[in-house]
């Protein structure tokens, strides 16, 4: 755990340091920020929006964004903070738009679910008992990626954030600019409805 | 506690972030209850599922990617801003505003039907026209609004003319005295013919008659509560006398057929009354108009070239 501090506060020193070199005008500052999170970025993108391509999309735009706005970085919370959260909110807004394009494409397991839940869940139970035991796990993925999209906006923020990026209550709070309590009941609400979409591959 | 509160806690439970309090609440409960005990693996396996997806990862060359997408930007923005260097001053967005605003307005006077000038009118009238512009817009003299018989600034706006007499009375500190004075007439250019004529009364005409007019008014003015202003004896006469002139033109304009467009009643000097007559009523107004005094011309008569009602405006002046 000591550990753990210590080393993301080199990290976070390293990053500030970053920083610093590319308002200095060192440009190549710059893509080390890139390539040292562009993964993260990348990944959040991508479980976000539950779509290859526009997660690469976005995760270029969120990097213009940084480079434009790293003028206007305080140095108060993380970079890493600072560019989830306009990874967060390139997202939302992505997603705001995309909804109306998507609305016929996208599959909603949440939309079966009044009348055929149960059936839903047995379906996905049926497939694990059967000789497709052994899903694939690419298979399966794609299957939790269906759950994660099926959840409202605020929801799926918090899962992401917190059980697929690893962030902390309080890292989450400061990317989201929700309080720690909300926060937790948040991620309470989505981890159980996703525990019930994800009864049958469990 | 119930299950459902349990299980709301549990994601907490696992995360470590619940207090003391609320820990040994479920800790206790789950010792007992099998289905929460159960929902907490459950939830436990859904968020190892999470934790072990594959990290999708961007494209091998999204770095470059990245680079194109500023390039492209910052070559667009920098062509703006070449194309915008001498418009970069700033202007501050309520001058803009202002100046939309001030741009609208007088478009849309311009577009105004109302403002749209009339058709030229014959040159004899129009020269007359202009004349009277200029005499009525001269500026008098002018102190504060008058209250005197409940004189009040009055707009007059009636067809194509369109006048603003302000009256004002001048009180004088030993002795108030009546001055009634147009301040400013403004006409619309180009408007349909208006014949002026003056009207001499001799002193005597219907004297008794507008006395009691006047004791009329004065007590109409009391009524209303309006100031009673001392008024020098021959005034009192002359508006007497100028008054019953007055009634006389009005009753006469209404047997020839016409109305009255406008009656500045409170002036002392000159008393005018504008009226509208139809065309062929004209002549036997005049005719019977000049019993009542010494009517003369002072403007071009009608042209006879239409037939469209004629403006007549009078002024009563005692001799």
């Amino acid at each position: 755990m000591n550990e753990e501090v210590i080393e993301g506060a080199e990290r976070a020193r390293k990053d500030t340091d970053l920083v610093r070199a590319f308002l200095a005008g060192d440009k190549v500052a710059f893509d080390r920020l890139v390539l040292k999170y562009q993964n993260r970025v990348f990944n959040t993108c991508y479980r976000l929006l539950g779509n290859y391509e526009e997660a690469n999309d976005s995760a270029q735009d969120i990097f213009v964004k940084v480079f434009r706005s790293l003028k206007r970085f305080r140095f108060e919370s993380s970079f890493s903070t600072w560019i989830y959260r306009i990874a967060v909110n390139t997202c939302r807004n992505k997603l705001r738009s995309l909804q109306y394009r998507y609305r016929r494409k996208m599959i909603r397991i949440d939309e079966q679910k009044d009348p055929e839940e149960e059936s839903y869940a047995i379906e996905i139970g049926d497939e694990s008992q059967s000789p497709v035991k052994e899903l694939e796990r690419k298979e399966k993925g794609i299957l939790i990626q269906k759950a994660i999209d099926s959840l409202p906006e605020g929801q799926k923020t918090m899962i992401v954030l917190r059980d697929i990026e690893g962030l902390t209550y309080d890292e989450i709070a400061t990317v989201t600019g929700l309080n720690p309590g909300t926060v937790r009941s948040k991620l309470a609400r989505g981890r159980q409805k996703l525990r019930k979409y994800l009864r049958g591959i469990n | 506690m119930k299950c459902k509160e349990i299980n709301e806690l549990l994601s907490g439970y696992i995360d470590g972030v619940l207090d003391e309090r609320e820990r040994s609440l479920v800790e206790e409960h789950l010792r007992t209850c099998r289905l929460c005990a159960e929902e907490l693996a459950h939830l436990k396996a859904s968020l190892k599922s999470l934790s072990s997806l594959e990290k999708e990862k961007p494209p091998p060359n999204f770095l470059n990617m990245v680079h194109k997408r500023l390039e492209r930007r910052f070559s667009w923005k920098k062509a703006l801003n070449k194309l915008f260097v001498p418009a970069r001053i700033k202007i501050p967005l309520e001058a803009v505003a202002v100046a939309a605003a001030a741009v609208l307005v007088v478009f849309i006077l311009i577009s105004s039907p109302s403002q749209k000038p009339a058709p030229l009118q014959p040159s004899a009238v129009a020269g007359k026209l202009m004349e009277e512009e200029a005499f009525l817009s001269r500026e008098m003299k002018v102190t504060e609004p008058a209250t005197f018989f409940g004189a009040r600034p009055a707009a007059v706006a009636r067809g194509p003319i369109e006048e603003t007499a302000v009256f004002a009375g001048e009180m004088g500190t030993a002795e108030p005295s009546t001055y009634m004075e147009v301040r400013s007439v403004t006409y619309r250019r180009g408007a349909e013919k208006m014949i002026e004529l003056a009207l001499l009364i001799e002193p005597e005409v219907n004297y008794a008659e507008g006395l009691n007019r006047l004791g009329a008014s004065v007590h109409q003015a009391k009524l209303k509560g309006l100031r009673e202003i001392e008024m020098p004896e021959t005034e009192k006469k002359d508006k007497v006398r100028k008054s019953s002139t007055l009634a006389q033109v009005k009753e006469l304009v209404s047997r020839e057929g016409g109305k009255i467009i406008s009656v500045e009643e409170e002036a002392v000097s000159p008393q005018r009354i504008t009226v509208e007559l139809p065309f062929d009523r004209y002549e036997s107004f005049l005719n019977k108009l000049n019993e009542l005094g010494n009517l003369q011309q002072t403007g071009a008569g009608p042209t006879g070239k239409d037939n469209r009602p004629i403006r007549v405006r009078i002024e009563i002046i005692s001799r």
